[in-house]
């Protein structure tokens, strides 16, 4: 198939399955805005908390591959990036706080990827059901908190190349508008090492990602990458610091708040992570997949085109 | 080579929208209602019983968007404090009745006998289990089922007793405040 065939077939194929993520997110974005505008500040970080860990995780995955760039030379690569947070056991409950006079202060309650939620029983009648206070059920039923992305590298200047990722996905009806976008620079340390064994290079990746002022996260990582190549098979690793800050505005229809506004930063869990992966070089075609473990364990895999 | 891409893109379809397949179809949220207050003033002068109601539309409680999938609801609790200021003794009852139905007992301050009247300066809370109320599971469950009927009824709430000494000064009121949640499905 002639190159611009497959680039045309690539685009294509990514309408079809943008159609298909709008469709699907539409109706999981309604109930999580839904289910969001119940919360007071009080008890929205617990049952929230594990978005802002599992997203924030994957929104900085799949960055490091081959560490290997070379000084100049005209590079491009069209990748689809898959990747997947572990959702732990732990980040299915959480301790709401009960309403002022209840014994005790806290129950165990589910969180957005918890299961029916919990209560806690009035101590007047503590088996009447009538008369307790509950949390709300878990939203999502999953062990894993998945998200896609296109990116495409482009280099090389100097043994740098960019790295970049976008989706725009725009207002459909009730949906808002979802945006993603990553801007990042990979370099090369292999250049400065003449000799050494294996490659080395050095990253930094901004993201952001919003669903209309509902929902910001944004973030920053930064990464040692090591990796080692044989003939089409390829071996890698990174050290990676990051930071993640999922943003919630929204107005609570809880009467009983304090604040009808509401604006909370949830910084997500995931500050480090060690990653260890491998990959297929097939000429045009690239395969790669790799597991990430700190905080959050997370998987990423995906599939790249280019020279 | 295009076996392959179209292989791609389908995993990307089937992960980009697994979010949404794993949501729970029988996900109940919770609403924290507005409580239901009834300030019942109590008249001055020799006259020492007072009476009231105060009604509203259940609906009114309500979010947009989920009074037609309203699946039960809890009474969480039940406040009765008093304005003003008065050195004998209260005693009340609130009933509650639903739509044009019959008027149930809800609770009474207190128990039995009276209580002073500024013993319910502070609010009384059913999760303090004060003393001084005692709340009746019929009225609790008739203002319940209020919440399964369709289309949602009004909730009329009644509060009346009496003060053990006259003449009554001005500026007394008696408020019952009850506090529900809701839960509904999402869809």
């Amino acid at each position: 198939m002639h190159l611009i065939q497959r680039f045309r077939f690539l685009i294509s194929g990514s309408l079809v399955a943008a159609i298909v993520l709008v469709a699907g997110v539409a109706r999981a974005e309604s109930d999580f805005e839904k289910i969001l505008r119940q919360q007071n500040q009080t008890n929205v970080q617990g049952y929230m908390q594990p978005i802002a860990d599992l997203f924030g995780a994957n929104l900085h995955s799949g960055f490091n591959h081959s560490a290997y760039i070379p000084q100049s030379g005209f590079h491009f690569r069209f990748d689809i990036m898959a990747m997947a947070g572990l959702v732990q056991d732990d980040q299915m409950s959480y301790e709401a706080q009960s309403p002022e006079g209840f014994t005790p202060s806290k129950f165990k309650t589910a969180t957005i990827f918890g299961g029916k939620g919990g209560s806690v029983p009035n101590p007047i009648a503590p088996g009447d059901t009538n008369l307790a206070y509950k949390g709300s059920d878990g939203l999502f039923s999953t062990t894993i908190f998945p998200l896609a992305a296109p990116q495409i590298t482009i280099g090389h200047v100097y043994g740098t190349e960019a790295v970049i990722r976008y989706v725009p996905i725009p207002e459909i009806g009730s949906l808002p508008a979802i945006t993603l976008w990553s801007l990042g620079a990979r370099h090369s340390v292999s250049q400065y090492l003449e000799g050494f064994p294996i490659d080395l290079a050095v990253g930094a990746m901004y993201s952001s990602f919003s669903v209309g002022d509902l929902v910001t996260v944004k973030g920053y990582a930064a990464a040692l990458q090591a990796s080692k190549e044989w003939t089409v098979f390829l071996i890698y690793g990174s050290l990676q610091m990051e930071k993640s800050t999922l943003t919630l505005s929204y107005k609570t229809t809880d009467p009983n708040a304090t604040n009808q506004t509401i604006n909370i930063d949830l910084e997500g869990s995931n500050v480090f992570r060690a990653t260890i992966g491998g990959g297929l070089s097939l000429g045009f075609l690239k395969l790669y997949a790799d597991a990430n473990f700190g905080a959050i364990t997370s998987v990423s895999g995906g599939i790249g085109f280019g020279f | 080579m295009k076996p392959t891409i179209v292989t791609a893109f389908a995993v990307l379809a089937l992960l980009s929208s697994i979010g949404a397949s794993c949501v729970n179809d029988d996900v109940l949220v919770v609403l924290n209602l507005g409580p239901i207050v009834g300030k019942y003033r109590v008249p001055p002068g020799e006259n020492t019983t007072f009476a009231g109601s105060i009604t509203i539309r259940l609906d009114s409680l309500i979010p947009p968007g989920y009074a037609s999938t309203l699946k039960q609801a809890r009474v969480y609790d039940i406040r009765v404090r008093v304005e003003g200021a008065y050195d004998g003794r209260v005693s009340g009852e609130s009933h509650v009745k639903v739509g044009s139905g019959t008027r149930t007992s809800l609770i009474k301050f207190p128990a039995s006998g009276s209580a002073p009247w500024s013993s319910f300066s502070t609010p009384q809370s059913l999760l303090g289990s004060s003393p001084l109320l005692a709340p009746d599971p019929s009225g609790i469950s008739q203002l319940l089922q209020a919440f399964s009927t369709t289309p949602l009824p009004t909730i009329t709430l009644f509060a009346d007793g009496h003060l053990d000494v006259a003449p009554v000064p001005g500026n007394l009121y008696v408020i019952v405040e009850v506090y529900l949640q809701a839960d509904a499905t999402l869809n």
